[in-house]
């Protein structure tokens, strides 16, 4: 069979043809990788999925056409659709005995997301190279870069050692800012180096200057202890959570196979970046990519009016590698030497805390897999900012995998706090300009308004305060579960 | 591109139909592979995004394989899948207004170390912004019928709309074209 040579007749007189010959220019880009396969399977997927008197080998003969526009029509594409995403889950997890395949051009976030807060879940360690770019409105120029070598542990452990571009021996091109940080959970120590050397303009290479710091008595999590990067699981697992309703798709990412879920954002705020003199437009648009093999999320990426604004990624990922014993601590280069601190965080127990006088506020219900990692409190903040202010600070910390919850309570009377102040507000970067607002009704802030905030690159927080007594909840969560937890509180005794 | 690169599609040979039809499915990934150009004209250029052109080409292939038997060739087969594919497209840009998927090929070209947004831009051409600012039936109009050579009884029934409607549509898209290119002296477009 060859396709014959009829022609359909064209209208000359009524053609532009020199209109058309400059419509040439335009093109209409060829179908993505994997089209045609996806195609057959789906087809596939659709002759299985119908009842065999609607396969095209048993469709009646009958003269009267099927309406194309009809309910019946698309019923039997959604069926179709249907059967051919499960297809897709099927492939993307790779069932025994299923062969994977590229899987169709777009399926369902859902499932492509489940299995990546699954693998935040489950992480026990991860190394990896961390770059955080910010680009200016109109995206062609990075206001702010940060390359960072990174090792994580399920406990909170971290160390990140700034990644400085390769030394091509010109002293004038040596100015650098490094930076290497180290947090272990274990011992609450907190550890930082950092040099600085600048570029002189008459050719010769600026002064280094650099500092190290060791600080004890380290606040425990979000929101009183800042981390040294931009790096944050549970900001990634928000990403994730924000885009579970999109599309997904297969990619390739530095060369791994990978998924691509994405979808529009709504009524997302004015985001400064650092070298922006006016308030950034708000995100429109949110990617996540996602390692196929291992299911962490490894890139995150927020446009605004379709420009390129945000982008965190993680290259050379190695997940659940056994780690030296001294990953996540270091001493300073000879002839510098730490600066001691103290921040006033103690380690506890749940048992030191009950047995306090009027008790301990302790959360009744937890999100599935949490537990407890560690607990300490502090007589007062050590932070000079207002959003952090207060005394009798409990902090309760709560991990699984690579998620974490932090849940902190502390004595905030006399100190005129706005209920609106945010205590997460620095890590404001594609929040939403308005937190939702819930009103709980059960345990001990029942009657108090709380705020909630969920989005994309932002620790997923609630704060609410009840007679003088400000709680944070911050972590790898939900609104429906930050919301329970707060439910839950209760003095316990 | 070469003006050879745009050719009408001719019609298929009736015994493709006649094969798909019997359930042939070979037969019918010829039909859609041979149509497959005319229909990404239709699709991408209501939509452009192609992402979404490959979503709503996969949709209307099964619409199309489920409703084969049926099509009795009141109208030529290209005509018939245009029309389809010209509707469908024109859902998916209404029902496509909260989750808008990206294309991972577009993601990677963003990720290029040297500032691929302002690359995207700088490639925006003025025909391309010109031709963008019509809408998705002129689009498809002016592509049809000045481009690719096809009738006005035939551009009418892929849009579903009189061939009067098609000549008054093609006017004021041509004007606005021109008058959109105007300030450009190199361009070859009448006055």
């Amino acid at each position: 069979m060859r396709p014959s040579r009829r022609h359909t007749r064209s209208d000359d007189r009524h053609r532009d043809e020199i209109l058309g010959r400059r419509l040439e220019e335009l093109d209409e880009p060829q179908h993505g990788p994997g089209y045609w396969d996806a195609l057959e399977h789906r087809l596939e997927a659709a002759r299985a999925a119908a009842p065999s008197s609607e396969t095209p080998e048993h469709v009646s003969t009958a003269r009267k056409p099927v309406r194309l526009g009809g309910r019946r029509a698309w019923r039997l594409v959604a069926a179709a659709a249907a059967a051919a995403a499960a297809v897709a889950v099927v492939a993307l997890f790779g069932l025994p005995g299923v062969v994977e395949k590229t899987g169709p051009p777009a399926v369902e976030a859902e499932p492509v997301v489940a299995k990546a807060l699954r693998a935040l879940a489950s992480a026990r360690t991860l190394t990896a190279d961390y770059v955080s770019r910010e680009f200016d409105r109109t995206g062609s120029t990075a206001v702010s870069v940060e390359r960072f070598h990174i090792v994580m542990r399920g406990d909170g452990s971290s160390r990140a050692t700034t990644i400085l571009p390769p030394d091509d021996g010109d002293a004038r091109e040596t100015a650098y800012h490094f930076i290497d940080t180290a947090y272990d959970a274990g011992t609450g120590i907190h550890r930082m180096y950092q040099e600085t050397r600048s570029a002189e303009s008459d050719g010769r290479s600026g002064m280094a200057v650099s500092s190290a710091s060791k600080t004890v008595g380290c606040a425990i999590g979000e929101p009183d202890r800042e981390q040294g990067t931009t790096l944050k699981f549970a900001a990634f697992a928000a990403a994730l959570r924000t885009a579970r309703d999109g599309r997904a798709r297969a990619a390739d990412f530095e060369g791994r196979p990978a998924w691509v879920v994405s979808c529009r954002l709504t009524a997302t705020s004015a985001s400064p970046l650092a070298s922006d003199t006016q308030p950034t437009p708000p995100y429109d648009r949110l990617s996540v990519t996602i390692d196929k093999a291992t299911g962490m999320p490894v890139r995150v990426r927020l446009w605004s009016d379709d420009i390129l604004r945000v982008e965190r990624r993680l290259e050379n990922v190695v997940v659940n590698a056994d780690l030296p014993a001294h990953a996540f601590r270091f001493s300073p280069p000879l002839g510098v030497s730490f600066d001691r601190r103290d921040d006033g965080f103690r380690l506890t127990t749940l048992d030191e805390l009950r047995a306090r006088s009027g008790g301990a506020l302790l959360p009744g219900a937890l999100p599935a897999g949490y537990r407890l990692a560690v607990a300490a409190t502090a007589a007062r903040s050590p932070s000079l900012d207002r959003r952090l202010q207060g005394s009798s600070i409990t902090a309760l910390r709560y991990a699984r995998g690579f998620d974490a919850l932090t849940i902190t309570t502390r004595d905030v009377r006399g100190l005129r706090r706005p209920p609106e102040l945010d205590p997460f507000l620095y890590e404001w970067v594609g929040a939403p300009s308005r937190p939702d607002e819930v009103l709980l009704t059960s345990g001990a802030f029942a009657g108090a308004t709380a705020r909630v905030l969920v989005a994309p690159l932002t620790v997923p927080h609630l704060w609410v305060t009840r007679n003088g007594t400000l709680l944070t909840v911050g972590g790898a969560a939900g609104v429906t579960e930050l919301v329970a937890i707060a439910e839950s509180m209760e003095v316990e005794r | 591109m070469s003006p050879a690169a745009h050719t009408r599609t001719e019609e298929i040979d009736h015994a493709f139909l006649a094969a798909a039809q019997r359930g042939d499915d070979a037969a019918f990934l010829a039909i859609m592979r041979h149509y497959d150009r005319l229909l990404r004209i239709v699709a991408f250029h209501v939509l452009r995004d192609r992402q979404l052109m490959d979503d709503v080409l996969q949709d209307v292939t099964l619409r199309a394989y489920r409703s084969l038997r049926g099509f009795r060739g009141d109208a030529a087969l290209g005509t018939w899948l245009s029309r389809i594919t010209y509707r469908a497209a024109c859902d998916a840009v209404r029902r496509n207004d909260r989750c808008w998927p990206v294309d991972p090929e577009d993601l990677e070209r963003s990720a290029a170390p040297d500032g691929d947004p302002a690359e995207v831009l700088a490639a925006r051409t003025e025909l391309e912004e010109a031709f963008a600012a019509l809408s998705a039936e002129q689009r498809v109009a002016v592509l049809l019928v000045d481009r690719e050579g096809y009738d006005y009884a035939t551009t009418a029934r892929i849009l579903d709309i009189p061939a009067g409607t098609l000549a008054s549509r093609l006017s004021a898209a041509r004007s606005k074209l021109r008058r959109r290119l105007a300030d450009h002296p190199d361009d070859e477009v009448p006055r």
